[in-house]
């Protein structure tokens, strides 16, 4: 399992390289640090809730609504700001607000035993409309200047969003490490066996939910303080593109199978992708059948190719007994 | 199988690749001096609100023909839908791809005003257009239309049409829409100078949406038999008020007017409900911009009464130094209509 894994990853990080590689010999500004800079900062948000997204999608569960709560809580934050709040009260609100979201989703789907796929599609659309009911759609910005210090300073010569991101990866690989962590695998894998293991698959679940709305949360702060300006609609299409990079990662979207490294690297590739496009001066149409085609393509080679035998081929083994990990994996 | 996988690979790697010498020619454009009319070839970017809508969609057509006018490369693109984040994002790898002028309609001026900042500190000189964002360090304001002289104008087609006397009402967009209410603004004060004979029996809202539009005018008219006019602020407010009078059946009685698009008035102006309307062209409005753009991109600065080929004088906005405003609106009648294609 683990090295069928790893061979995945390496193909998703040679088309990276492939595509750097192509981007720099075409605009060598490419690879400038500010470039790389805006790469980062532009796309934290989305690692963040993509890290989340492989929690969920291991249980075998999907959340719809990710972008929404993004949404309700960059407006929440808003909201506290315009009333006079401090920048840490209102930020914690904006926190509070996207986990109660998550709880929400968490509660229905566990405690409800409703499926998660109608659950946070139907909160998708609440959290949504919620964001547009309170703040009647308008935009709201003129933030203190406190306010924006988050998403445009730096530490150690690198913005805050990379330090960000990092601790969230970090955060969910030791989670992913823990008794819990197992869980998410486990249940992902064969629930009812989970149970009778005697697993806490319920509560287990609903802290998954619970991370994501979190997650969702932080990101909203990352681009609140970046933009300094928040208006209803913000995170639209974040839930999708959560998903895709957590499925360009390798995951299983029917649980169980999936690592965060993966999602990392299914991040960056579409990060690069949509960043090298806006260089190359491919417009946002084609920008979105581009990401389309990419997807389609990587799982359909997921799908098909035999990785253990590839590798063979190439000589490269590093896989033990290839044949019968492959046979297990089907 | 296998083959298959091969297969994809390979032609991962050749769609990687197909994307280098593609654009090589495009972006390349800023500095290579192969110029068709002798001048040096610009690059000019040109961020709409969003993408996908009829009138940006005519914008751009304007902006198109003057770039080709020009020797200018335009870049033009939005996002999808109105998004101040996803604007910001673009505008940092633009400054990245390389440009020489950014010319931008921001859906937040306060959200947008560092990334202006970071133009204009890498030298690139800025332009708004269709919505300003004052208070930024953008140079220049390429204003689609005068707003006192549009409100006015609404006002005398409504009194002209009504002979200088009776009721008229008002349907404005939504009731905090700055330019709306600066238009009504100018409506209102030539109504009180010029047409006290007149009376504004009241202003109602339709949040731009046409079915509110048409549901208001409806009541409207139901509650006010003696009202002889209605003034449709923006083009869902008009063109719902036209709705509702054809479906009453009292194009005879009541006049209409107001602002919008040909393409969605003309019907209204064949079955008799409107005689005569305005609106700027926004082809026009993207022409313009290009041009003052690549004017900017070669040292020339806009300054009144400086002849732009194809589009007349410049003419600068009294009450703000760097603010240009486009020609008088077009009104369109019965016997014009026909001749726009928009």
């Amino acid at each position: 399992m683990k090295e069928i894994t790893l061979e995945r990853n390496l193909f998703l990080f040679v088309l990276l390289v492939l595509l750097a590689g192509a981007l720099y010999l075409n605009n060598p500004r490419f690879l400038s640090g500010i470039n790389l800079s805006n790469v980062l900062i532009h796309n934290t948000p989305l690692a963040l809730i993509a890290f989340g997204m492989t929690f969920v999608i291991l249980t075998g569960g999907i959340d719809l609504s990710v972008g929404s709560i993004l949404g309700l809580s960059a407006c929440a934050v808003g909201m506290a700001l315009e009333a006079g709040w401090s920048v840490t009260s209102s930020f914690l609100a904006g926190l509070g607000v996207g986990m109660l979201c998550g709880s929400f989703n968490g509660l229905l789907i566990t405690a409800g035993r409703m499926p998660p796929i109608l659950v946070t599609l139907g909160a998708m659309m609440l959290f949504r409309g919620l964001a547009f009911g309170f703040t009647g759609g308008e935009d709201m910005s003129g933030f203190p200047a406190e306010a924006s210090l988050l998403g445009n300073s730096r530490f150690l010569g690198l913005p805050w969003h990379f330090w960000m991101g990092l601790a969230v990866f970090a955060l969910c690989v030791v989670l992913r490490h823990t008794v819990w962590g197992r869980s998410v695998y486990a249940m992902g894998g064969n629930e009812t066996a989970a149970r009778l293991a005697g697993m806490a698959v319920d509560r287990d679940k609903f802290l998954v939910y619970l991370l994501i709305g979190w997650l969702s949360a932080l990101a909203a702060l990352l681009y609140t303080s970046r933009v300094g300006s928040v208006r209803a609609n913000e995170g639209e299409w974040l839930e999708l593109q959560a998903i895709t990079c957590v499925v360009l990662g390798g995951a299983s979207i029917f649980g169980g199978r999936g690592t965060l490294w993966g999602t990392a690297l299914g991040v960056a590739l579409l990060a690069v992708l949509q960043n090298g496009m806006n260089l190359l001066g491919v417009v946002q149409e084609w920008q979105t059948v581009a990401t389309g085609l990419l997807l389609i393509a990587v799982i359909a080679i997921n799908e098909r190719v035999s990785w253990s035998a590839v590798t063979k081929r190439l000589g490269l083994r590093w896989g033990r007994r290839p044949d019968v990990l492959e046979s297990r994996e089907r | 199988m296998k083959r298959f996988g091969h297969v994809l690979i390979l032609a991962a790697v050749a769609f990687t690749l197909a994307c280098s010498p593609e654009t090589d020619t495009e972006t390349a454009g800023g500095d290579g001096p192969e110029a068709t009319s002798g001048e040096e070839r610009v690059t000019v970017a040109m961020l709409p609100k969003l993408k996908g809508i009829p009138y940006f969609n005519l914008c751009e057509e304007g902006a198109r023909r003057a770039a080709a006018e020009e020797n200018v490369d335009l870049i033009w693109d939005a996002p999808l839908e109105v998004n101040t984040s996803k604007q910001v994002q673009l505008i940092d790898d633009w400054l990245v791809r390389g440009m020489d002028v950014l010319a931008l309609a921001s859906n937040d001026p306060q959200a947008i005003a560092p990334s202006i900042a970071r133009a204009k500190a890498q030298g690139v000189p800025v332009l708004t257009w269709d919505t300003d964002s004052p208070g930024t360090e953008r140079d220049y304001f390429i204003n689609q239309v005068d707003g006192r002289v549009l409100g006015r104008m609404m006002m005398d087609i409504m009194a002209d049409e009504l002979g200088g006397e009776g009721q008229f009402a008002i349907i404005t967009g939504g009731l905090e829409a700055e330019n709306l209410n600066f238009w009504m603004k100018y409506i209102k004060l030539q109504h009180t100078e010029q047409y006290p004979e007149m009376e504004l029996v009241g202003v109602w809202h339709c949040d731009s949406n046409r079915q509110k539009a048409f549901d208001v005018a409806t009541n409207l008219l139901q509650s006010h038999p003696d009202l002889d006019g209605i003034i449709g602020n923006d083009s869902a407010a008009f063109s719902g008020a036209c709705d509702a009078v054809e479906k009453m059946g009292l194009q005879d009685r009541v006049e209409v007017t107001g602002l919008s698009m040909p393409s969605e008035i003309r019907p209204f102006v064949k079955s008799g409900v409107v005689d005569k309307f305005l609106l700027w062209d926004p082809r026009m409005l993207g022409y313009l911009t290009v041009k003052v753009a690549a004017n900017l991109a070669r040292g020339v600065e806009p300054e009144p009464g400086q002849l732009i080929e194809g589009y007349g004088e410049v003419r600068f906005d009294p009450e703000d130094a760097d603010a240009l405003i486009m020609a008088p609106p077009t009104v369109y009648t019965a016997t014009n209509i026909d001749d726009f294609d928009y």
